[in-house]
């Protein structure tokens, strides 16, 4: 048989297996080692691009903002959110996190995950998220809780409470199935070093 | 320009001790974060990135000028008498300072004038260029305040803050007792260039837009004024006492060897005969004398014992070794008291050992030598001060210490 025959029965097997695994399974076997391998090979690609097909479920977009004032036209002033792009120590950035279902499936157990940026701490008490469930890490995002239920250890390896300078990373546990549609947002503050 | 560039290098191996700690993260730092979710599709499970959300850290701009706290004593009509400040960055990033010299601001009772006697007149400022805070006119770099600029790093810890000398004259009329004030101002350049018609454009908080300093890619950031206004002033004291001190040292052979006798300094007014030979003991005599009105403390004599470079690293082998037990003082104070010749100990000069390592901070640190608090040896205790007032005689305090020639050695 010709490379090119080869070819051409290898297309006709994925057909068959794609209708039937276990006709095609038959089939692999009984056409040879190097079919198998070919096989395998669209079998694993087949299954990337499920893979890719489920993360196309969800749009997530994040933001960085911080506070500006301005003054109006009357002289007087306000206070606006704008996207940071040049940041002063000591600021004070709101991120935020918006999360979409742009499928027609619904997601279930979505979770968002944030590591707290370098040079930045966590601000206490400012992850938040409607119907979701926030919970900091302090040891790298090994492990998640709530604050005052962490601990790390101190100069002396001694466990001390955690604070919120010690978060390193954040998530929130979205308590509901994320139906075709629909969207919400989580939001943290940390304070620039 | 040159200049400049040529002072930063030697500021920048000088190894300084940065002073205060840097306003915050590096400025242009780039601050990078990115979300992700994850979650399950008809039971299989995904992960998906956020996009990144990146911003730049602002330069804020701000320095802090600390006059060394000590009080300078000078005699009317001393020249080149010297004020030192310590200058540092306490922004976030790199920044160039102009330097403002005022004697006349202070209110002082006496107004030091400019230098004169060092060419060209402009040179009353000094960078202190090998790090030692003690002002070296041949080593420190001459600073013209009208033309150099002072570039500070507040991320680079060797070249975060830097000693700066201020040279001041004393009128001839000027009397024992008056001070007077030297003005050492440090204003970041970048404030320097915002609008000289705004008067808050030192305020805190003031943006100058694009004015920081330019990140990895030659684009600036949004240079911002820190708490401290980006401009500092501190003011040091000159105060005129027309105290003399005085220290005379002179060496004798005590044992060894005949003819015995004081050894010739050069000037031929030793004992004729007189030669050192190992096994020779040599006995030296510092004598000190504060004459005239006012007070002086912190007042210490050290020695340093000769060692020979060639043969080791400081401080041993020593040249000469020093005899143990005979180091002695003794003093007549200026209210009459005859203090007996002693033995220095530890306890009596309360300093940390008579004979060992001179301590950072005086001439030959490092060295082996002695070393004697005139202060606590005078029993007036660690915070008195030596009080030669109207001292008529004065003070006469004297020193003296034994060593031996070795074997094998040409002292």
């Amino acid at each position: 048989m010709s490379k090119q025959q080869a070819n051409r029965v290898f297309v006709t097997d994925l057909t068959s297996w794609s209708a039937s695994p276990f006709a095609a399974g038959h089939r692999l076997f009984t056409l040879g080692r190097a079919r198998m391998k070919y096989a395998l090979g669209l079998f694993l690609f087949s299954l990337s691009l499920a893979a890719y097909g489920q993360q196309g479920a969800i749009s997530l977009k994040a933001v960085a903002l911080v506070e500006q004032t301005v003054t109006n036209s009357d002289g007087t002033t306000s206070t606006k959110m704008v996207p940071a792009s040049s940041v002063r120590p000591g600021t004070d950035v709101f991120y935020r996190i918006s999360f979409t279902n742009v499928s027609n499936d619904t997601a279930t157990g979505l979770i968002i995950n944030d590591p707290i940026p370098q040079s930045m701490v966590y601000k206490l008490d400012t992850a938040y998220g409607a119907n979701t469930t926030p919970q900091v890490s302090v040891d790298g995002g090994n492990n998640y809780g709530n604050l005052d239920a962490l601990t790390v250890l101190d100069e002396t390896g001694s466990p001390r409470p955690a604070v919120a300078a010690d978060v390193t990373h954040l998530r929130w546990l979205v308590n509901y199935p994320l139906n075709p549609g629909d969207e919400g947002n989580v939001s943290f503050t940390a304070t620039l070093q | 320009m040159k200049r400049l560039i040529a002072m930063i290098a030697v500021l920048g191996a000088a190894g300084f001790t940065p002073h205060a700690l840097a306003a915050g993260t590096a400025a242009t730092t780039e601050v990078s974060n990115t979300a992700n979710a994850t979650f399950s599709v008809d039971g299989v499970d995904a992960t998906i990135p956020s996009n990144e959300v990146t911003f730049r850290v602002d330069e804020i701009i701000d320095v802090l000028v600390v006059d060394d706290g000590v009080t300078t004593f000078a005699s009317p009509d001393d020249a080149d008498v010297v004020t030192a400040f310590t200058v540092t960055n306490t922004g976030n990033g790199v920044e160039e300072y102009i330097l403002i010299v005022d004697r006349a601001g202070g209110g002082g009772e006496f107004i030091p004038e400019n230098p004169s006697e060092i060419a060209p007149v402009v040179d009353e400022v000094y960078i202190d260029a090998d790090g030692d805070g003690v002002f070296d006119p041949n080593v420190d770099t001459p600073f013209d305040p009208a033309v150099d600029r002072l570039t500070l790093d507040a991320n680079d810890p060797n070249n975060t803050s830097v000693v700066v000398f201020v040279l001041s004259d004393v009128p001839p009329d000027a009397v024992s007792g008056e001070t007077g004030f030297v003005d050492l101002t440090a204003t970041s350049v970048t404030y320097d260039v915002g609008d000289p018609d705004d008067p808050n454009d030192d305020a805190p908080g003031t943006v100058y837009t694009n004015a920081g300093d330019d990140d990895e890619n030659g684009v600036p950031v949004d240079a911002v004024v820190g708490a401290g206004n980006a401009t500092s002033t501190d003011t040091a004291d000159i105060l005129v006492n027309d105290l003399v001190v005085t220290l005379v040292k002179s060496a004798e052979k005590i044992a060894g060897v005949a003819p015995l006798g004081t050894i010739d300094d050069g000037t031929g007014a030793g004992t004729a005969g007189v030669v050192e030979v190992p096994g020779d003991i040599i006995r030296y005599t510092l004598v000190l004398t504060v004459t005239g009105e006012g007070s002086v403390d912190e007042l210490f004599i050290t020695d340093a014992i000769p060692f020979d470079d060639a043969a080791g690293p400081a401080p041993f082998p020593t040249v000469v070794d020093y005899v143990d037990d005979t180091l002695t003082a003794g003093a007549t104070t200026d209210d009459g008291t005859v203090v007996a010749t002693r033995t220095v100990t530890d306890a009596n000069d309360g300093d940390g050992g008579f004979q060992g390592t001179i301590s950072p901070g005086f001439p030959n640190a490092g060295q082996p030598g002695v070393i004697v608090n005139v202060e606590q040896f005078l029993g007036l205790g660690a915070a008195a001060t030596v009080d030669v007032t109207n001292a008529g005689s004065g003070l006469v305090f004297t020193v003296t210490f034994d060593v031996v020639i070795p074997d094998g050695s040409t002292p």
